[in-house]
C-alpha cells in the first residue's frame, strides 16, 4: 500500500513540476528555445561521433570525470513526505518506513537511468576522443552511478540531522575521494577498488531501512517542501508562496550604511543602482543567472566550432530574456507601483534599463563571446 | 476644493466579474473620510481602483492634487526586501522628484523615531516599525491626498498617537485623507464623513449625524449605525 501511495504522490509531483515549468515555457519559448536546444544537442552529439573535440587531445579523461561530479547535485532523494502526514501516516510506523524506503529505491532507479543517459550522451568523447574500450566505459558508468547515489543519500542523511556545515565539509572531501578514485580507474587499481568497496558499504548502510525515521519527520517534510517548490519559487519570484523559517539578514552584505554606487543621484542612476543592488542581493535569482553563465562558458569551451556561433546566438537571446524578466520583476514590484507616478516616467525607465542591462547582460555575454572566439 | 472625486460604475479584475459597483464619493481638502465595511465589502478594491491598479474599470477617478501625487499606505507593508530602508526612501524621493527629499525624510525619520533602523533591511524590522516606514514614504512628498489602508494595525499606542497627530497636521495643511479601517471607535472620533460599503456596493454615506438620522438612533455610535444599516440592507436584499 505504501508503494502505491508513493507512486500516486510521484505522479502528483510530476504534474506539479510540469505546471510550474508551464508558467515559463509557453509555445513561443518552446519553439524558439527548447526545440532548437534539443536539435543543437543532437547535432553536437552527431559531430562528436564524427570527430573528437580538440580538447580531448590535451586534457586527461579524469578531468571530464571530475566535471561529472557536479551532475550529482541535481535530482535529490524524494520521499514526498508532507506536513499533513503528521495526522495519520506517522502513526503507522511500518507504512511510514516503507514510504521512505520507496523514496530511496526510486532514487536508485532514477539515478541509474540518469547516469546511463549522461554517459550515453558523452559516449563519443570516451569512445572516439579517448579511445576507451567498452569495459572501461561500463566501469566508468558503474563508478559514476554509485557515487551519484551515495551523494544523494548522504546529503539527505546530513540535512535531516541539521548538519549543514558537516555536509559542506563532506561534499569537499567526497569530491577529493571521488576524483582520486576516478583517476585510479586507469591505475593504480587498488585505490579504485578500495574507494568503490567503501562507497558500496556506505550505500548498504544508507539504503537499509531506518529504525526510527519519525524522529526526523519535520526535517523531512521541510526538505521535501523546499524541493517541491525549488523551481516554482524561482519562476514565481516574490510570489510569497513559500512560508518558512528563513534566516533574516539585518544589513546587506558588506554595506551597513546604504553606501551609494553613483555619486550623481539622478533618477536614472538611482534606479539603476537600486536594480543592481536588488539583483545582487537576491541570492536565488543571482545563483540561477550565474549557473546560466557557467554553463554558457563551458558550452563555448566544448562544443565544435561549426555550431558555436548558432549556440552563442541562443545564449545571447536566452541571457537577454532572463535579464529582461528580472528587470520586469523589479519594475513591476508593488513598492514601485504604489509610488504611482514612477511607472509613467518611460524615458527614465528606458535609460535605467539600458544602463542596468549593460552591466548584467552585455558585459558577461561579451566576455563569453571573447572566450568563444579565443577557443 | 475636492482632492479626489470617485465615480465608479463597475470595477474588478476582469470585465465579466465586477467586484465593486456604484461607488461614488468625494474627498475635499482638509477632510478625513472613512471607508467602512465588513471583510470582503470591497474597501481594498476601491482603493486599488483609485490607484489605477485594477485591470478593468468603468467610471472616473479624478485626482486634484499637485502633479497628481498622492501618499499611499497599504494594508500590509510592501518593500523591496533586498534594499535598506534608506535606499527605499531615496528611491522614492528621487524617482518622485521631490524637492529637498533628504531634509524631509530626516525630519520624518526623527518624528517617527526610527533613526537607528534606517540602514537595516525591512525584513529585520517589526511589523509596527515597517508600518512607520510606510507612513514616512507616504508623507515624504507632502501629498495633498493621502490614502491609508488599515493604518492602526500593528502600531503601538505611541505610534498610533503620533499617526493621529500627523494626520491632524496634514489636514490642517489642506491634505485630503481617505482612510480605510475596521477600528470604528477611532474612526468615529476622527472622520468627518463615512462611506459605508457592503457586498461591493456603497449603500450609504454621510457624517455621523446623517447616519444617526438615517438609523433613527440619535446619539448612537458608529458601530450601532453600521450594524443597523447592514442589517437593514440585508433585509432589503432578502425582501
Amino acid at each position: 500500500m505504501a508503494w502505491v501511495e508513493y507512486i500516486r504522490r510521484n505522479k502528483r509531483e510530476v504534474k506539479f513540476q510540469l505546471s510550474a515549468f508551464g508558467l515559463v515555457i509557453d509555445w513561443t519559448v518552446f519553439l524558439y528555445i527548447v526545440v532548437p536546444a534539443i536539435i543543437a544537442l543532437g547535432v553536437i552529439d552527431f559531430q562528436l561521433w564524427q570527430a573528437p573535440p580538440a580538447w580531448t587531445s590535451f586534457t586527461n579523461v579524469s578531468l571530464l570525470g571530475m566535471i561529472l561530479f557536479f551532475a550529482f547535485q541535481f535530482s535529490p532523494v524524494r520521499t514526498y513526505i508532507e506536513r499533513a502526514d503528521e495526522l495519520f501516516v506517522i502513526q503507522n510506523l511500518k507504512y511510514y518506513q516503507t514510504l521512505i524506503q520507496a523514496g530511496k529505491w526510486y532514487t536508485v532507479l532514477k539515478t541509474s537511468l540518469e547516469t546511463a543517459l549522461l554517459i550515453l550522451y558523452i559516449l563519443p568523447i570516451f569512445k572516439v576522443g579517448y579511445q576507451l574500450s567498452a569495459p572501461f566505459v561500463t566501469i566508468i558508468y558503474f563508478y559514476v552511478f554509485i557515487w551519484s547515489l551515495f551523494i544523494k543519500l548522504a546529503s539527505r542523511w546530513f540535512l535531516l540531522r541539521g548538519l549543514r556545515w558537516w555536509y559542506r565539509a563532506f561534499a569537499i572531501m567526497a569530491f577529493i575521494v571521488y576524483s582520486t578514485g576516478f583517476y585510479s580507474i586507469f591505475g593504480p587499481y587498488i585505490i579504485f577498488i578500495c574507494t568503490t568497496v567503501f562507497i558500496l558499504a556506505m550505500l548498504v548502510f544508507l539504503l537499509k531501512e531506518e529504525n526510527c525515521p519519525v524522529r526526523f519527520f519535520h526535517a523531512e517534510a521541510e526538505r521535501e517542501r523546499n524541493e517541491k517548490w525549488k523551481w516554482a519559487a524561482i519562476f514565481m519570484r516574490q510570489s510569497g508562496e513559500i512560508e518558512g523559517i528563513q534566516r533574516v539578514r539585518k544589513y546587506p552584505f558588506l554595506n551597513k550604511n546604504s553606501r551609494a554606487i553613483f555619486s550623481e543621484r539622478s533618477p536614472e542612476k538611482v534606479m539603476t543602482e537600486m536594480y543592481w543592488k536588488w539583483h545582487i542581493r537576491k541570492g536565488r535569482q543571482l545563483k540561477l543567472y550565474l549557473y546560466f553563465l557557467f554553463i554558457s562558458f563551458n558550452g563555448m569551451t566544448i562544443i565544435p566550432s561549426k555550431v558555436k556561433f548558432i549556440v552563442f546566438l541562443f545564449i545571447l537571446f536566452a541571457g537577454y530574456k532572463i535579464q529582461e524578466g528580472i528587470w520586469k520583476t523589479f519594475i513591476s514590484h508593488p513598492f514601485t507601483r504604489n509610488l504611482g507616478a514612477i511607472t509613467e516616467k518611460e524615458i527614465i525607465i528606458a535609460k535605467a534599463k539600458k544602463r542596468s542591462l549593460t552591466a548584467t547582460w552585455l558585459v558577461p555575454l561579451a566576455a563569453i563571446a571573447l572566450w568563444a572566439y579565443w577557443n | 476644493m475636492d482632492r479626489l472625486i470617485v465615480k465608479l460604475q463597475k470595477a474588478g479584475y476582469s470585465a465579466d466579474e465586477s467586484v465593486i459597483e456604484n461607488v461614488s464619493f468625494t474627498v475635499e481638502a482638509g477632510e478625513l473620510v472613512g471607508l467602512i465595511g465588513e471583510n470582503g465589502a470591497g474597501k481594498s478594491t476601491t482603493i486599488k481602483a483609485i490607484l489605477g491598479q485594477l485591470s478593468w474599470m468603468e467610471g472616473e477617478i479624478t485626482l486634484r492634487s499637485k502633479d497628481n501625487a498622492y501618499g499611499y499606505v497599504p494594508e500590509r507593508p510592501v518593500f523591496y526586501d533586498e534594499l535598506t530602508v534608506w535606499e527605499q526612501i531615496e528611491y522614492s524621493g528621487v524617482m518622485r522628484e521631490i524637492p529637498n527629499w533628504k531634509e524631509r525624510a530626516m525630519e520624518l525619520v526623527k518624528t517617527f523615531r526610527v533613526e537607528k533602523f534606517i540602514h537595516q533591511l525591512p525584513q529585520s524590522l517589526s511589523k509596527g516599525t515597517q508600518q512607520k516606514i510606510m507612513l514616512i514614504l507616504a508623507l515624504l512628498p507632502s501629498p495633498e491626498l493621502l490614502i491609508i489602508d488599515e493604518p492602526f494595525i500593528g502600531l503601538d499606542p505611541r505610534a498610533t498617537k503620533l499617526l493621529l497627530q500627523m494626520m491632524d497636521v496634514e489636514r490642517s495643511k489642506g491634505t485630503g485623507i481617505l482612510m480605510c479601517t475596521h477600528v470604528l471607535d477611532t474612526a468615529e472620533k476622527l472622520c468627518d464623513k463615512f462611506i459605508l460599503l457592503s457586498k461591493g456596493t456603497m449603500f450609504t454615506q454621510g457624517t455621523l449625524v446623517d447616519l444617526q438620522t438615517k438609523c433613527r438612533l440619535p446619539g448612537g455610535s458608529l458601530l450601532d449605525c453600521f450594524d443597523y444599516l447592514i442589517d437593514e440592507d440585508l433585509h432589503h436584499g432578502l425582501g
